[in-house]
């Protein structure tokens, strides 16, 4: 055990330690001990910043364009693929729909880029259509849109498998008194399949919560470009580039602390949560 | 007894049911396509001349078939490079991460292990705290292993999430198995490597598999401590031909070569290994999500 006790300290919790360059005017060569402690000026200096509040926007509002259209689409597919009847088939949808899921953000930034591009079908389409050509990942107005339908093109096939493990232990004999009593297919799921997985579906919900400040940090950092900052620059991001793209260490750390405090406070909110009203939590 | 139950459903079906039968089946065909035609569209572009590809002509075959844009990344790109860099961070990070992890999850596993809640708090905590970005640099910086592949390796060996599924599977190995052991004269250390290492085979090729993905997919790393070429990963290299291929262009002017093919031929070369081992992962990442959440 002693081997990960040494390095979760070192890459962990060092860093943690290190975060008290947030207060201080931190200069690399100096060190902790030689640089110059500013108490909270760094903090006062990024709530004063419109641009850190812009920031904050963009990383909420992608989140939460993310959260209305990535969860509740897995749902939906695994009670659909559920009721799929041939084997063979339900096995191929699921492999096909599972495999963007293992493919890194450059792979799927690759393929959208194809697609989207300027030379892309998508815009093949447009202009067949008589409409005009749109660069997507250069207009401020769509690149939100990209985001969130790349993420679900990757993420939302691999979202079904908890709901349809749920779907799999729901007790076969309420389907067939549903049965008896006429009931069609869809009536079916709205009255047995629907409130059986009320449970999981909350506790997914709160434990997604708890993320509520991460827009997708590699994601974003892979397929944004300074055309799209406006609208796409998030916390993660912004650390990034003022904390390490333009040195200013101390002011990143503040951001980043800032950061790090909200989400703990967000999970762990959402921990109690879950496991208040549902008996489950992630620990 | 499953095709019985089927064929009485079967024969049932209303009228009402088997339309939304036939929905669904459509439904999931059009989901099938969308999860589909993206990669056949960049595996034609990656076979297709350039002519076509810049005409918008390529659809979901390949128009001039031709190979020069894979010629082009494996001679004229760092691709194999790339390529050895990810493989070595990779397996030294899978294997190291796969022995370091058992070896904790195994006391934390065991009731008797004094301040056990401590050291799970102890790990638990890095989970929902963190010191971000900078300090993280900073350490990588003061430990001079700024461009140094170790740097990827080294603080991704534990991961906390794999230590508890270990940790937890270990907990549903009976009592009884190493109380037997005990009284035949066995230490820990002989229980550990002759009987529950043995025992948790699936459980290791699950968490093999978790990290093997997660060290070939990182990205961010890479690009916040490495800054030599010679050392780039494969998701680095990716990420620039994908966002540069105009730049490197117009540097080798004697090259006339398609850009938006040579981004498709990467990206079809970069997916291959994943597509490779894509049976393992789905049993077994399946099995895994499954596990921590019915035991979460």
């Amino acid at each position: 055990m002693l081997p990960a006790i040494l390095l979760v300290f070192i890459f962990n919790y060092i860093p943690i330690g290190g975060l008290i360059m947030a207060f201080q005017e931190f200069d690399i060569l100096q060190g902790f001990l030689g640089s110059e402690w500013v108490g909270f000026a760094q903090f006062e200096r990024v709530f004063s910043d419109a641009y850190f509040y812009q920031v904050l926007w963009n990383s909420l509002i992608i989140s939460v364009m993310k959260l209305v259209i990535t969860f509740p689409l897995p749902i939906l597919l695994a009670i659909l693929i559920d009721q799929l009847q041939n084997v063979l088939f339900k096995r191929t949808v699921q492999t096909l729909i599972y495999l963007p899921h293992f493919l890194s953000w450059s792979i799927v930034y690759g393929i959208f880029l194809a697609i989207l591009g300027y030379n892309g079908p998508v815009n093949h389409v447009l202009s067949f259509l008589g409409l005009e050509k749109i660069p997507f990942f250069v207009t401020p107005s769509v690149f939100r849109g990209v985001l969130v339908t790349s993420e679900a093109w990757k993420e939302v096939g691999w979202g079904t498998i908890i709901y349809l493990s749920a779907l799999t232990a729901i007790d076969p004999g309420l389907y067939d008194a549903a049965k008896m009593d006429g009931a069609s297919k869809i009536n079916q799921i709205l009255h047995v399949t629907l409130p059986e997985l009320i449970p999981t579906v909350m506790v997914m919900l709160v434990l997604r919560l708890g993320g509520l400040l991460s827009a997708g940090f590699e994601q974003i950092l892979i397929m944004y470009n300074p055309s799209v900052y406006d609208v796409a620059d998030v916390i993660d991001t912004y650390v990034y580039r003022s904390g390490i793209g333009q040195l200013e260490f101390s002011y990143g750390a503040a951001v980043g602390m800032f950061n790090s405090v909200i989400s703990f406070a967000l999970v762990i909110t959402s921990n109690l949560v879950a496991k208040k009203r549902f008996g489950r939590s992630i620990w | 007894m499953n095709q019985n139950v089927q064929a009485k459903n079967r024969i049932r079906l209303s009228r009402g049911d088997r339309v939304f039968h036939g929905v669904n089946i459509g439904i999931m065909v059009v989901l099938a396509l969308i999860m589909f035609l993206p990669f056949l569209h960049v595996v034609s572009k990656s076979f297709s001349a350039d002519t076509y590809v810049i005409s918008g002509q390529v659809g979901l075959l390949p128009k001039g078939f031709n190979l020069e844009a894979y010629r082009f990344s494996f001679t004229d790109t760092p691709i194999v490079t790339a390529f050895k860099n990810t493989v070595f961070v990779t397996v030294i990070g899978t294997v190291l991460g796969v022995m370091a992890t058992a070896a904790a999850a195994y006391p934390l596993s065991l009731v008797s292990l004094k301040g056990r809640k401590i050291f799970i708090y102890y790990f638990i905590f890095t989970m929902l705290f963190n010191g971000g970005l900078v300090p993280g640099f900073i350490l990588m910086n003061k430990l001079n292993l700024l461009n140094n592949l170790w740097s990827l390796i080294l603080p991704h060996i534990i991961s906390v999430y794999h230590l508890i599924l270990m940790k937890t599977y270990f907990e549903g190995i009976p009592d009884a198995v190493r109380e037997s052991a005990m009284i035949d004269g066995a230490n820990h250390i002989v229980i550990f490597s002759r009987i529950i290492l043995p025992m948790a085979k699936p459980i290791i090729a699950t968490i093999a598999l978790f990290s093997a993905v997660s060290f070939w997919n990182s990205y961010y790393n890479a690009m916040l401590y490495l800054s030599d070429p010679d050392l780039q990963t494969l998701q680095l290299f990716l990420v620039n031909i994908v966002k540069q291929a105009n730049a490197t262009d117009s540097i080798n002017t004697e090259m006339v070569v398609p850009t938006d093919t040579v981004r498709a031929a990467t990206v079809v070369i970069g997916t291959v290994p994943i597509l490779i081992v894509y049976p393992f992962l789905q049993r077994y990442f399946v099995a895994g999500i499954t596990l921590g959440s019915v035991k979460g």
